[in-house]
């Protein structure tokens, strides 16, 4: 990408003028940084997608801005269909972690996630462990690829017969249910020969 | 906004012009800017957003502030430069200090109040005391809007003397 870093500041005045509802003249330092890093998270995002783009996209920040935020938008769209395809068929198979997570925390990702001012904050903390776990993504990527592991993991302890899984579970450790472990490795390490 | 619309209002050369444009409402008042004394104006306000760790995008706050002190009762036109950059000073270290839970109009509408009512035009004591106050209900979470209610500060419409 070939645009200079002072072609994003007339972006950053634009988002700080709508984060203040064109109440307040100033803004904080970490604000303003704040507000930057949400649009580099964009134009990273632009880069994804740049077969889309005109020719011009390469020294246009603007043009990389809008494009990579209405990529986070996709990104998002697709990411609630994924989840809502998640818990049509969903086990917790009586661990809190795991139902916490899929049920109360990731929905509250969305209902909290913002775009416009906040596309990097993954804002979860995604406490139930997949067996590789997220690293090197933040915002919208990171819960996508999250999504991505758990509803791979559902797939795979589906195919064990009813009850099995949390069998293992249980003679593992009776408290199961409350242990923050990731499912598929105990299974898979305590499986009867 | 156009980007270079954007980078011409930062510049400080369109700032000092809209602080010597104001001047066309101060002087009913009496109260005028030289462009010296305008110049310095912005240069203070650069200064101060930077000690305060805050960034203006476009323009800048000298012409409210000018707009909203110069019937004040307590500014005449030997000390008007200065109390407009102490004003300054104030308003951004008081946005930092409400956590910028209040807008620029109202912070103002608040200073002044503050200035003329409890003050006596005493800068201190509207710095250290008056907004002090405000600020801390306002972290507080209390609701400041009721409190400063103009009813509350026996102000009513068309007041416009102590």
């Amino acid at each position: 990408m070939n645009y200079k870093p002072e072609d994003l500041i007339p972006i950053v005045a634009e988002l700080s003028d709508m984060y203040t509802r064109g109440e307040s003249t100033s803004v904080t330092y970490e604000a303003a940084q704040h507000l930057m890093e949400a649009v580099i998270y964009c134009i990273r995002e632009a880069e994804q997608v740049s077969d889309n783009l005109p020719e011009d996209y390469n020294t246009n920040a603007r043009i990389l801005y809008e494009a990579g935020f209405n990529a986070v938008i996709d990104k998002v769209e697709r990411t609630k269909e994924k989840y809502k395809n998640l818990i049509s068929a969903f086990s917790s198979y009586g661990n809190k972690n795991l139902n916490d997570t899929v049920l109360k925390a990731i929905p509250g990702f969305f209902k909290l996630y913002s775009p416009r001012f906040s596309p990097q904050d993954t804002i979860i903390t995604m406490d139930y462990p997949t067996p590789v776990p997220v690293t090197g993504k933040t915002g919208i990527d990171a819960i996508e690829e999250y999504v991505d592991k758990l509803i791979a993991e559902q797939r795979y302890l589906a195919s064990f017969p009813a009850g099995y899984v949390e069998e293992v579970l249980e003679s593992y450790t009776p408290d199961y249910k409350n242990h923050f472990f990731n499912i598929t490795e105990i299974i898979q390490k305590n499986r009867p020969r | 906004m156009a980007d270079n619309d954007l980078m011409l209002r930062m510049s400080e050369q369109y700032q000092i012009e809209q602080i010597i444009k104001a001047n066309e409402f101060s002087k009913e008042y009496g109260l005028t800017l030289t462009k010296e004394e305008a110049t310095v104006l912005a240069q203070c306000g650069r200064s101060t957003l930077k000690t305060e760790r805050r960034v203006e995008f476009g323009d800048s706050i000298m012409p409210k502030l000018i707009r909203a002190f110069a019937d004040s009762s307590f500014i005449n036109k030997d000390n008007y430069a200065d109390i407009l950059a102490r004003l300054q000073d104030i308003f951004y270290l008081y946005k930092n200090e409400s956590m910028d839970m209040v807008s620029d109009d109202d912070l103002i509408s608040i200073m002044k109040n503050a200035y003329e009512r409890e003050s006596g035009g005493d800068l201190q004591y509207l710095e250290g005391t008056a907004l002090e106050a405000f600020a801390r209900k306002v972290r507080a979470g209390e609701n400041w809007a009721d409190r400063y209610k103009l009813e509350k500060l026996h102000i009513e419409d068309g007041f416009n003397e102590l």
